[in-house]
């Protein structure tokens, strides 16, 4: 039997692994120990970790403080006595390092499969995807610029808007490729590049076409819809991204993803509990289209006019 | 724009009343002392004076006549305010016994009908241009004025008939009443738009209200009442006015549209061409100077109707609707309103297929009702085409103070007028 010395960070994930093939080590900052730790809080040589095969308690493991500075703490941060017990799996904390000991007859469970998400992070990371998701967010914010603006002169301005667009991808592509650099030792810049373009795309598509969708659904005027749908979206942005990036618990990633949709929604709630508030300007859908994007059936003038009689009655 | 002189917050100093007069100034100051007052409207909260106006004496001199904006709080918080005249150094309170809202007109009496004064004869003789006047009223609370000015006629573009005074009217006078040499009234001071340009009110207003006051039945009726039943009789004989007229069609652009309906509206028109955005703009509107107050946050009567052609060839017809959605976004009332008054608009949004008649388009009608004053609603429409790619026509009204079925027959005469070439 042989200890098995695993530093891990705060979340749990293994960061060094290595194997003793003897029945005790030491533990410290020295090159004479067997396990070296780079922690200016732990001693040349701190502590001593021995395996003892017990009849009776079956194998346990044994650790010594080597009188140091900051002592040995379990995994919730009760310093423990000069010499303390351990079973095989449990974390204890030197310094500021986590360490699990186990030993090699532990069972290590099989492997995670690899899920879709997985593999569609893999081809989102894909050249082709990422120059894909590039021309189209270029295309519709120049296009966007123009459609919605015509009559703009100012050509800085428009490549103003086309540079703030790249640079806020990327900057958000940085932030999670960092949290993910840190958390899993795995960038994946061009993952949050192209979820981050990809959400633009939906957003601008969903800017430029609502009224048009709204109004040939019948669904009414979508102001109220637009908040919900920029939530959502940020939701899925958030949560996918941290996924990626760290190895937070699912309700944690689910809390982050919140706040901003959170507040969006609240936002909106608000803004539907003063639905009565009085505006004394008539808040009437203002999108006209050239008529061949309407498909819905228009209405005949007697058809609006016996429409109209509904809305003295409603107050 | 014209201001009610209550509002009015210019300060002026009157002139000095002319000296060709048939009375002596002693004679007439002394005539005025017994028969014009200043009307104080005293907040019972606070005890002091919230609104001053001017009125004065008619038929038997028990009843004060005065503007209905001096004494609109009582009607809209009568538990908050009262109206007090001081007579030789007695104060009387008094209460509203009539008023005719459209034309500005109030009559208040002593609750025991009590004779007040000496009452001012009503001429009802027809005047000519350029006649002079004597206004007479309390302009800034600075004491009683007496101001000349000339007889210009009735006011044009207006429903509502209202004398154009030449003469210095001010926040203050409004009740007053405005006189010949002769001392007999001719109209009721109500409002001025700066520059020497007064408003009265004619005198026969007046005469036919005191008439109604002696047939008038009961006190069942609320002042509210009094007032929805006004403006509906004055709303409904303008739409009906104006219906009934022959629409004439004129040339904007690309387009035939209605021009100017009745003498009671004033037009307007307006042209753009752009030379940077190659967009070409033609405006065309008509609308009427008259409003009815029913308190310093709550107007009604105001009717408008405008024309807008919109092309730009060299534009992708996308871009040109996205433009005027813009452009349209910002339509809004034209009357005074505040939520006290008003509800919310309700709106319904069509598109409309085209007629023989008009073109296709998509058409926002809005109709708001009032929290006090039942059956009158304002309404607003905003229709823009659709057939063209690349030129389009948006077309507006705003009616306000109207019933159901005139504003629904003005909807539906409206809707099909305007058409392309």
């Amino acid at each position: 039997m042989a200890i098995v010395i695993e530093i891990i960070n705060r979340s749990g994930h293994v960061q060094h692994c290595q194997v003793f093939d003897k029945e005790s080590i030491t533990i410290g900052r020295a090159y004479t120990n067997d396990v070296i730790i780079a922690d200016p809080y732990i001693d040349p040589v701190h502590a001593s970790i021995s395996i003892i095969d017990d009849n009776e308690r079956g194998f346990y493991f044994s650790c010594d403080d080597l009188s140091s500075t900051n002592g040995i703490s379990d995994s919730k941060g009760h310093k423990q006595a000069a010499t303390s017990h351990w079973q095989a799996g449990q974390v204890v904390s030197l310094g500021k390092t986590l360490i699990r000991i186990n030993s090699t007859t532990a069972t290590v469970p099989t492997a995670v499969r690899l899920s879709a998400w997985e593999q569609i992070s893999d081809s989102l990371s894909r050249a082709r995807a990422i120059i894909l998701v590039s021309l189209c967010c270029l295309l519709l914010i120049t296009a966007d610029t123009y459609l919605s603006s015509f009559s703009v002169q100012n050509k800085t301005a428009e490549y103003a808007i086309v540079v703030y667009l790249l640079l806020s991808i990327v900057v958000y592509a940085g932030i999670f490729a960092f949290l993910g650099k840190a958390l899993r030792q795995d960038s994946r810049f061009w993952l949050y590049y192209t979820l981050v373009g990809l959400s633009i795309i939906f957003i601008a598509l969903y800017d430029l076409l609502a009224d048009l969708i709204f109004f040939n659904l019948n669904l009414g005027i979508s102001h109220w819809f637009d908040p919900i749908i920029y939530a959502l979206v940020i939701a899925l942005l958030v949560y996918f991204s941290i996924q990626s990036a760290s190895s937070f618990k699912v309700f944690t990633r689910i809390a982050i993803a919140s706040i901003v949709p959170g507040l969006i929604i609240i936002n909106l709630a608000i803004n539907v509990s003063r639905n009565n508030e009085f505006n004394w300007r008539p808040q009437y859908d203002v999108s006209a289209y050239f008529q061949h994007l309407y498909f819905a059936k228009s209405d005949t003038q007697q058809e609006v006019l016996d429409a109209s009689k509904a809305l003295y009655r409603q107050q | 724009m014209r201001l009610l002189l209550l509002l009015l917050a210019c300060l002026c100093v009157s002139p000095a009343f002319s000296s060709t007069q048939r009375y002596s100034t002693d004679a007439l100051f002394e005539q005025f002392s017994r028969s014009i007052f200043k009307v104080r409207i005293i907040d019972i909260n606070s005890g002091s004076q919230s609104t001053i106006g001017t009125g004065f004496l008619v038929e038997d001199g028990s009843l004060l006549a005065t503007n209905f904006h001096v004494v609109s709080a009582l009607v809209n918080k009568p538990n908050q305010y009262r109206a007090e005249i001081d007579i030789a150094g007695e104060t009387h309170t008094l209460e509203i016994a009539s008023f005719d809202v459209v034309h500005d007109l109030a009559i208040l009496q002593a609750p025991n009908k009590t004779i007040l004064g000496q009452a001012l004869t009503l001429s009802l003789e027809p005047l000519n241009k350029g006649l002079t006047l004597y206004s007479i009223g309390n302009p800034h609370d600075i004491g009683m004025t007496v101001v000349d000015g000339t007889y210009n006629g009735l006011v044009t573009h207006r429903f509502i008939d209202s004398i154009h005074f030449s003469g210095a009217i001010n926040s203050g006078m409004s009740g007053g009443p405005t006189i010949t040499d002769r001392g007999d009234v001719v109209g009721i001071n109500v409002a001025s738009s700066g520059d020497q340009i007064g408003f009265l009110v004619p005198v026969d207003k007046l005469a036919k209200l005191l008439a109604n006051l002696e047939n008038k039945t009961g006190k069942s009726q609320t002042h509210y009442d009094l007032i929805s039943q006004q403006i509906t009789q004055f709303s409904e004989q303008a739409i009906n006015e104006l219906l009934q007229k022959n629409w004439p069609l004129e040339k904007l652009a690309n387009t035939k549209v209605v021009g100017q309906i009745s003498d009671s509206l004033s037009c307007w028109g307006d042209s753009d061409d752009n030379e940077d955005t190659h967009l070409t703009t033609v405006s065309k509107g008509c609308s009427n100077k008259d409003y009815i107050y029913i308190n310093s946050s709550f107007t009604v009567g105001s009717f408008e109707y405008e024309y807008k052609h919109f092309s730009a060839d060299s534009w992708n017809s996308f871009s040109f609707y996205e433009y005027i959605n813009q452009f349209t976004a910002n339509a809004r009332p034209s009357n005074r309103s505040h939520k006290s008054h008003v509800n919310n608009y309700i709106c319904q949004n069509n598109v409309m297929a085209a007629t023989d008649k008009t073109f296709a388009k998509k058409i926002s009608y809005c109709v708001r009702s009032y929290k006090h004053i039942k059956d009158l609603y304002d309404t607003f429409y905003i229709a823009t085409s659709i057939d063209r790619p690349k030129e389009a026509m948006m077309e507006h009204y705003t009616l306000s103070g109207v019933t159901e079925a005139s504003a629904h027959q003005f909807l539906e005469r409206f809707m099909e007028s305007a058409s392309w070439q």
